[in-house]
């Protein structure tokens, strides 16, 4: 690492900017020559906008995978709708037995009030 | 029977889904508000970078830039938006509420019952119906819809809940590698830990250099407040780094939890997991707050 060579190892690569940041950062800190603290801020945006875009190539190749579990997780929720909706059946007929008892109700009166 | 089922209406499985449910629910929102913190120290940090170029080079609206692409936040908030409509199904389907209708129901049923047995006709027809059996009719009838519900539970959520396990692992394990790691000793980070260590560097060091570019425009009191800021800032770069690390924490617990859901004979182990989780989540919630209230 310390010879020059150029690492092909795409976090080696990532480290050495990182250093470098942390350089820049540390030194922007504690620089007095305001001349010299806008080159600093320049070179540290430059930096950081190569960490940022292997950052954001580094998110970007989970998002595809994100992406295919949409679909189970999809499922999922259309196995618990179900369910949902079964529960939902079992309580309607909790309602029909009241309106049927409701019906009998009526229904005895009426014909209580033909044959009795 | 009935005096057993009016006593514990919910099966263990379903007490720990909907538990499970209701602490998910807080690890999702944690999650979301991860990638949120992550963009507005960005645009902070960008907005800092405006301030001081500004009679430089006026305002670049093209340097207002997002971490991610709205492509990339979008499908991620997508599978949160997904994994809270499942956290939301579980506690819905498993919990109390799933069973408070057929409660409304019962009641419905037994006053209509109660007022068929108090019908004079019926008496003539059917005499000796009493209030109390019309009554014990209508708890039957309840009972047995719990009865049928909670079969209903028991046969289809264990099949649902085991379905969705490997894929919260994946998710999960994708959400962790997202939330990646800040850089220490040289070593580069990754994800938004590291993105969001480097932009507050950025936010410390533009707030160096705006104290530096302005003081002598300050007054002794106003230089003052702008240099306390830096420590604080280096404060909250710290803690909002450990505002991510407890998220990535409770998502990896998420999958442990979820995982003992099944397991009857793991019941302190779930306890111990769940408490953690929603201790944890609610913590990391308020900080995230506390973050966007600054």
């Amino acid at each position: 690492m310390n010879d020059g060579a150029i690492p092909v190892d795409p976090q080696a690569v990532k480290d050495r900017y990182q250093q470098l940041h942390d350089a820049i950062a540390h030194a922007r800190e504690t620089c007095t020559e305001l001349g010299e603290r806008q080159r600093l801020r320049k070179s540290a945006e430059e930096v950081r906008t190569l960490i940022t875009a292997m950052d954001q190539e580094d998110m970007a190749s989970r998002t595809g995978a994100f992406e295919a579990l949409g679909t189970q997780v999809q499922s999922a929720n259309s196995s618990l709708e179900k369910l949902k909706q079964d529960i939902a059946g079992i309580v309607q007929d909790a309602a029909i037995a009241a309106k049927v008892v409701g019906a009998i109700d009526s229904a005895i009166t009426t014909s209580a009030k033909l044959f009795l | 029977m009935i005096l057993v089922w009016s006593g514990c209406g919910l099966s263990p499985l379903a007490k720990r889904s909907a538990a499970f449910g209701n602490a998910a629910t807080i690890v999702v929102r944690d999650s979301s508000n991860a990638y949120e913190t992550v963009e507005r120290a960005t645009y902070d940090a960008a907005v800092g970078a405006l301030v001081l170029d500004f009679e430089s080079t006026g305002f670049d609206r093209t340097k207002i830039k997002p971490f991610l692409s709205a492509y990339d936040l979008d499908v991620r908030q997508q599978i949160l938006r997904g994994l809270q409509s499942y956290a939301d199904g579980l506690a819905e389907v498993a919990g109390d509420r799933a069973l408070a209708p057929v409660d409304e129901q019962g009641k419905v049923l037994s006053e209509a019952l109660v007022k068929l047995s108090a019908n004079g006709d019926l008496k003539s027809v059917l005499p000796g119906v009493t209030e109390a059996e019309a009554k014990g009719l209508a708890t039957a009838v309840d009972t047995l819809a719990k009865v049928l519900i909670e079969r209903k539970r028991r046969k289809q959520l264990p099949t649902i809940i085991a379905r969705m396990q490997p894929v919260l692992e994946r998710i999960c394990d994708l959400l962790d590698k997202d939330l990646g790691m800040k850089p220490l000793n040289g070593h580069a980070g990754h994800g938004l830990r590291n993105e969001l260590w480097n932009q507050y560097d950025n936010l410390i060091g533009n707030e160096t250099d705006y104290i530096f570019a302005n003081k002598s425009r300050f007054t002794p009191s106003e230089k003052a407040a702008e240099i306390a800021r830096l420590p604080q800032m280096v404060a909250k770069q710290q803690s909002a780094d450990s505002a991510l690390a407890s998220t990535q924490e409770a998502v990896r617990q998420l999958v442990s939890t979820h995982r003992v859901l099944l397991a009857p004979q793991s019941e302190g182990t779930f306890r111990s997991r769940l408490h953690e989780l929603i201790e944890d989540g609610e913590r990391i919630a308020a900080f995230y707050s506390s973050l966007k209230a600054q």
